[in-house]
């Protein structure tokens, strides 16, 4: 089973880009437009999570805080256009790793096969 | 007075009478002795006697002796023989006749002695009434004057005391009289009464003087005396009448005016608007140094003392540069009748070209009756204060340039964050189509297609984000120099309370005027302490204490601290840690960007923002800016 990976992304470019090139890879790909919609929706818990930080009404910070206060430890990946030390660090906190835009196709990969190794 | 008195002679005139009836009497009665004894023998001149005692009497010395000399000559010729004749037969006839002219004139001399001793006893008498009447009269206004009257002896005993005296003194007439005049002198001036006794007794007169005198209660009376000698009927002195008027009244109102004149001259001196006072002629009446000082000259005494002089050297403007004809000035205007408070006008020096503005207050002086005596006629000089609204004005047109500048910061930092997302796209995309492009399989290719004509508009979507970035940037003027921190935080701070609640808010400015000179962009300076001050003032919109602290410091390394202090509702610790991040705010329908900018400026400076919370409450920013140039890698948002 190829394995399933969330994307939480208020821009729909990013979101399908992003489905483009994961699917590329051969990886199930679902897209969800804010936090609200990745919090209320069920199904398969995804095997990583790619989180966009700047989004309207929940940040991607907000949303994993939120993950974790319920106990998901979903294996997740941060993607932000702004390397911003204070965040790194709140993510790290949380066992998330920061991305910066645009995102070095091979470091996603690595990271997501990482984060998936951690899962499994 | 001698006895010649007795011989004195009233004038022929008055006498006539009295001459004309002696010889009527030596007539009758030489007729009565012819009629009753037709001889020549018996008692002669005794007949004659009741007449001569009776016109002495009446006339005087001389009428009797000529009564007696017409008796002698009468009782000669008829009487004694031989008859008809004056010539007399014998000593004895003779005899008789010296002793009859001697005894006539020993009676006129008695009976004139009498007349003169009744009619001087009636005179003395009636001289005696009139004194008497004189002296009730003057007693009654001795008693009835406002002034006190006193007369005392040369030693100083008091001798009489009239009403006013008992009531401007407190002693009873019974107290006083006999009792010593020292009892009315102040211990101090008892030499002054010695001096004044010592006068009097010369003969002297005091003119009135003014000195102090003593109540029986003991309090203190200003008064004016004039003391005179009091003399018995041979000149002689033997006393002084003292003559003393109440003037303490007088006295405090003299003072309380000379009080209040020192006092408005005091006030008039410490003022700084320039006060005038003009009298209806035109005379300057009063001027005070800030006069002189309002109309350029070196000193009060420099200032023209007529009206009329003043248009030789100034010349008056409307605040529109239209000139003002001497009668609508504001002394001509105030002169008649008008007040005005506040009339804004510009005054120019003829000779040196000066101009300057002065605020007007003026109003006309009237006397009692309403009738115009002189004008008052404040003026301040308000030019710093016109300059300083015409930085002010400026200054906020600077800022609100600088608030489009902070609006083109903002949307910076949205189009930055934007335009990322269209990058982020186009690279996954291309990525993609690279991919399906390498395995070359023909069912691939379609999805490569896809891929790249989506990268395609999304790079066609990122150029027009950033041409509305050019549009909107266009010339962003950046530029640092040595900069007064003091100055801009004080223009920061008339900018950003200008419209705010200044109700219960309290600003402290804390500056540290040692401190050295920052190189700084003073709009972008302005524009962090802007937007610091306007948090702060958001911060403490609710709170009951709203106290805001601006302070500067020198630090040691030669960099400016500068502080803005709040007593609003501080920031959750949480928040604390996102402060500086975009879209990060406590503000309703706020960006979460004016931190984010500022911090950015602060940056490119070389410094950084910190935050703390305030100890009182409140939060507490701070940010160092250098003095001296640095080079930094990252530049303003």
């Amino acid at each position: 089973m190829a394995p399933l990976v969330d994307i939480v992304d208020d821009d729909d470019a990013v979101r399908d880009s992003m489905h483009a090139l994961l699917d590329s890879y051969g990886y199930t790909v679902r897209e969800y437009s804010s936090a609200a919609a990745f919090l209320t929706l069920s199904g398969p818990k995804p095997d990583c999570l790619l989180v966009d930080q700047h989004m309207p009404e929940m940040t991607g910070l907000a949303l994993l805080e939120e993950m974790r206060q319920r106990g998901d430890q979903t294996p997740a990946l941060m993607i932000t256009g702004r390397s911003d030390a204070s965040l790194v660090s709140c993510a790290a906190a949380l066992g998330v790793t920061v991305l910066r835009k645009p995102v070095n196709e091979d470091q996603l990969l690595h990271l997501i096969e990482a984060a998936r190794g951690i899962c499994a | 007075m001698s006895t010649f008195w007795l011989f004195r002679t009233r004038g022929l005139r008055d006498h006539v009478g009295v001459f004309a009836l002696g010889f009527i009497l030596v007539v009758l009665e030489l007729e009565l002795r012819l009629y009753l004894n037709p001889e020549t023998e018996g008692p002669t001149l005794i007949f004659f006697m009741p007449a001569i005692m009776l016109i002495a009497s009446i006339g005087g010395f001389w009428s009797g002796l000529l009564t007696t000399l017409m008796s002698c000559a009468c009782a000669d010729y008829y009487l004694l023989p031989p008859i008809h004749s004056f010539g007399l037969k014998s000593s004895l006839e003779l005899t008789s006749l010296t002793v009859f002219a001697l005894t006539g004139l020993f009676v006129t001399t008695i009976c004139a002695l009498l007349r003169e001793t009744i009619r001087n006893g009636e005179a003395a008498n009636a001289e005696l009434v009139q004194a008497h009447k004189a002296a009730t009269q003057l007693a009654a206004i001795v008693e009835g004057s406002s002034d006190a009257i006193i007369g005392k002896t040369l030693e100083g005993v008091i001798t009489s005391w009239n009403k006013t005296s008992a009531t401007m003194f407190g002693y009873s007439s019974a107290e006083a009289i006999g009792a010593h005049v020292s009892m009315l002198i102040p211990p101090s001036l008892l030499a002054e009464e010695e001096f004044i006794l010592a006068e009097i007794a010369q003969g002297h007169t005091i003119s009135p003087f003014e000195t102090k005198r003593l109540h029986k209660d003991g309090s203190i009376i200003d008064v004016s005396a004039t003391v005179s000698p009091v003399r018995d009927a041979h000149g002689v002195v033997i006393g002084a009448s003292k003559v003393i008027r109440d003037i303490t009244a007088c006295k405090r109102a003299q003072s309380e005016v000379q009080t209040t004149r020192v006092k408005l001259e005091a006030a008039l001196r410490c003022m700084i608007d320039a006060v005038s006072i003009f009298d209806g002629d035109g005379h300057l009446v009063h001027v005070n140094d800030a006069f002189a000082t309002f109309h350029r000259f070196q000193n009060v005494s420099e200032c023209f003392k007529m009206l009329e002089e003043y248009p030789a050297l100034f010349e008056l403007l409307t605040p529109d540069g239209k000139p003002v004809p001497f009668d609508r000035w504001p002394v001509s205007k105030a002169l008649a009748g008008e007040t005005t408070i506040g009339d804004e006008y510009v005054v120019r020096r003829r000779d040196t070209g000066a101009t300057w503005f002065g605020n007007y207050t003026f109003a006309p002086i009237r006397d009692e009756s309403g009738k115009i005596t002189g004008s008052v006629v404040t003026a301040r000089d308000v030019t710093a204060q016109k300059e300083n609204e015409a930085r002010l004005e400026s200054m906020r047109a600077g800022l609100v340039r600088a608030g489009r500048l902070s609006d083109l910061g903002q949307m910076s930092a949205g189009l930055a964050h934007e335009l990322n997302q269209p990058l982020a796209a186009i690279h996954n995309y291309s990525n993609v189509a690279k991919r399906l492009m390498a395995n070359g399989e023909s069912s691939t290719l379609a999805k490569a297609y896809d891929a790249i004509s989506k990268a395609a508009d999304q790079a066609v979507r990122a150029g027009e984000i950033i041409g509305r970035l050019r549009a909107l940037i266009g010339k962003r003027e950046t530029s640092r120099a040595f900069e007064n921190i003091n100055s801009i935080v004080e223009e920061s701070m008339a900018v950003a309370l200008v419209g705010t609640q200044a109700e219960g808010l309290t600003t402290h400015l804390d500056l540290a005027f040692d401190s050295p000179p920052v190189f700084a962009d003073r709009i972008q300076i302005q524009q962090v302490l802007a937007n610091l001050l306007r948090n702060a003032l958001e911060a403490m919109a609710d709170s009951p204490k709203r106290e805001l602290t601006i302070s500067t410091k020198a630090m040691a390394d030669g960099a400016v601290e500068i502080a803005v202090t709040d007593t609003g509702s501080g920031i959750a610790n949480k928040l604390a840690d996102n402060l500086f991040m975009p879209f990060v705010t406590t503000k309703p329908g706020g960006m979460g960007i004016g931190l984010v900018i500022s911090q950015s400026i602060v940056e490119a400076h070389g410094g950084r923002i910190h935050v703390e919370p305030n100890p009182g409450g409140g939060t507490r920013f701070t940010f160092r800016l250098p003095s001296t140039p640095v080079v930094s890698e990252r530049s303003a948002a």
